[in-house]
């Protein structure tokens, strides 16, 4: 089946090149204008799909675009995009998009929070065969850098001045004390 | 050569006081090197315990009365909807009477999460979401410096439902709510629960507490405080 649809559209393709690239490039253009879609002229004639950004963060939207030929299969189908189930839970099927007359869609998605950080290939199916295109999508934790271990917030510390340090000061004063003692027996001699 | 009675007898006067001062100031010092070695300024224990540990969505138990007019009315239906990133710029905690300015934060070149330099501010970790985007966003700042308590001393002190808010860049401010304060040796930092995914706009607030250990002049426990995003405002 797959294969079937994938040959049936090359050569219809072939079978009129200069009638069908008019007609592509026009449609094209325009829907590049309207979408903002990345695609050239020229590439409308192949399918086609991409994703936006191309790095993102689980939790995150991003926004897939991409074009089957009418030719291959028609406007009314929708395109299923297709991934593995970490990315698209239902079976690995995510959302159905409309296309436009030119075989066009663009469709926004969440990356869902349970997706593990990885690479992941994003394909589309259309008129029931896969479409043999695929865009790589790298989905992040949401800290994307995740630090290893505590968190040294207690540089200073509570006991900075503890026991040890008031220990210290006593002796101090002790020893001040101490050494002042001869001097004030020298004093005393002196003014006898 | 000294006369008697005049400037020696004075001299005399000023040296046995000093030693007598010194004397009273070195028992004195001594005296509380053995009875305050209790570190009497540490910072607070934890007071809610992490063993309640609501699920999400579950309406978590309220703070003191008190503290209950920090809290914006929450219908408790609709959580708000993530906000766009954008750098937080001031931290307010009204319950530990907290007013901070943050700095950004990376990772130390041991992979560990960076501290603030000035004990006297909070951090945000750069490399994940801004408070208020989905995920976790964290805020860490210093329990104690050598002159004593920082910016996040009483931070263990933060039950459920205190309320924390985050300004940011964009004149947005993300109000958050206490759901979960947890303690934990840094030796078993629950690194899962702090940086993993999260369904929605979630907070965590890191500091150091439990003993201080005056050899490695380090605290041996971290304490995380949770908070999911209940409401928006505008600065």
């Amino acid at each position: 089946m797959r294969l079937n649809l994938r040959t049936r559209t090359r050569c219809r393709l072939t079978a009129f090149p200069a009638l069908t690239a008019a007609l592509l490039m026009g449609t094209g253009a325009a829907a590049a204008a309207v979408l903002g879609l990345a695609t050239s002229a020229h590439a409308a004639q192949e399918s086609t799909i991409s994703v936006s950004p191309k790095v993102v963060a689980a939790g995150q939207a991003v926004r897939i675009s991409g074009s089957a030929p009418i030719s291959g299969c028609p406007a009314d189908d929708d395109a299923i995009l297709t991934a593995t189930e970490a990315l698209f839970p239902e079976a690995g099927f995510g959302p159905h998009v409309p296309r436009d007359s030119s075989g066009a869609f663009s469709v926004s998605y969440t990356v869902p929070t349970s997706t593990p950080p990885g690479v992941y290939r994003i394909g589309f199916r259309c008129g029931g065969g896969n479409v043999g295109v695929s865009a790589r999508l790298r989905v992040t934790g949401q800290v994307g850098t995740v630090p290893s271990g505590g968190v040294a917030t207690g540089a200073g510390g509570a006991d900075r001045f503890g026991a040890g340090q008031w220990a210290g000061v006593g002796l101090g004063c002790l020893a001040l004390a101490a050494i002042l003692v001869p001097v004030r027996r020298r004093l005393a001699r002196q003014l006898r | 050569m000294i006369p008697p009675g005049g400037r020696g007898a004075a001299l005399r006067r000023i040296v046995d006081t000093a030693i007598l001062g010194l004397v009273g100031c070195g028992v004195a010092a001594l005296a509380f090197a053995a009875l305050g070695s209790g570190s009497p300024d540490g910072p607070p224990a934890v007071e809610v315990a992490d063993a309640a540990w609501p699920a999400p969505g579950t309406a978590s138990a309220g703070g003191p009365a008190s503290r209950a007019a920090d809290q914006p009315s929450r219908s408790a239906a609709a959580a708000p909807e993530a906000l766009p990133r954008s750098v937080p710029v001031e931290l307010r905690i009204p319950a530990i009477g907290v007013r901070t300015g943050l700095v950004p934060l990376g990772v130390e070149s041991d992979g560990g999460l960076q501290v603030p330099a000035d004990f006297a501010v909070a951090g945000w970790y750069t490399l994940g979401p801004t408070p208020g985007e989905v995920g976790p966003a964290v805020i860490a700042g210093h329990v104690h410096s050598q002159r004593g308590p920082a910016v996040f001393f009483r931070l263990s002190t933060l039950r459920p439902g205190d309320v924390v808010r985050v300004a940011e860049q964009d004149d947005l401010v993300a109000v958050f709510e206490v759901y979960a304060v947890g303690e934990y040796p840094k030796a078993a930092f629950p690194t899962g629960r702090v940086y993993g995914n999260v369904d929605s706009p979630e907070l965590r607030l890191i500091t150091c507490g439990g003993p201080f250990d005056a050899r490695s002049r380090s605290y041996r426990d971290n304490v995380v405080v949770y908070a999911r995003l209940i409401a928006v405002e505008r600065a």
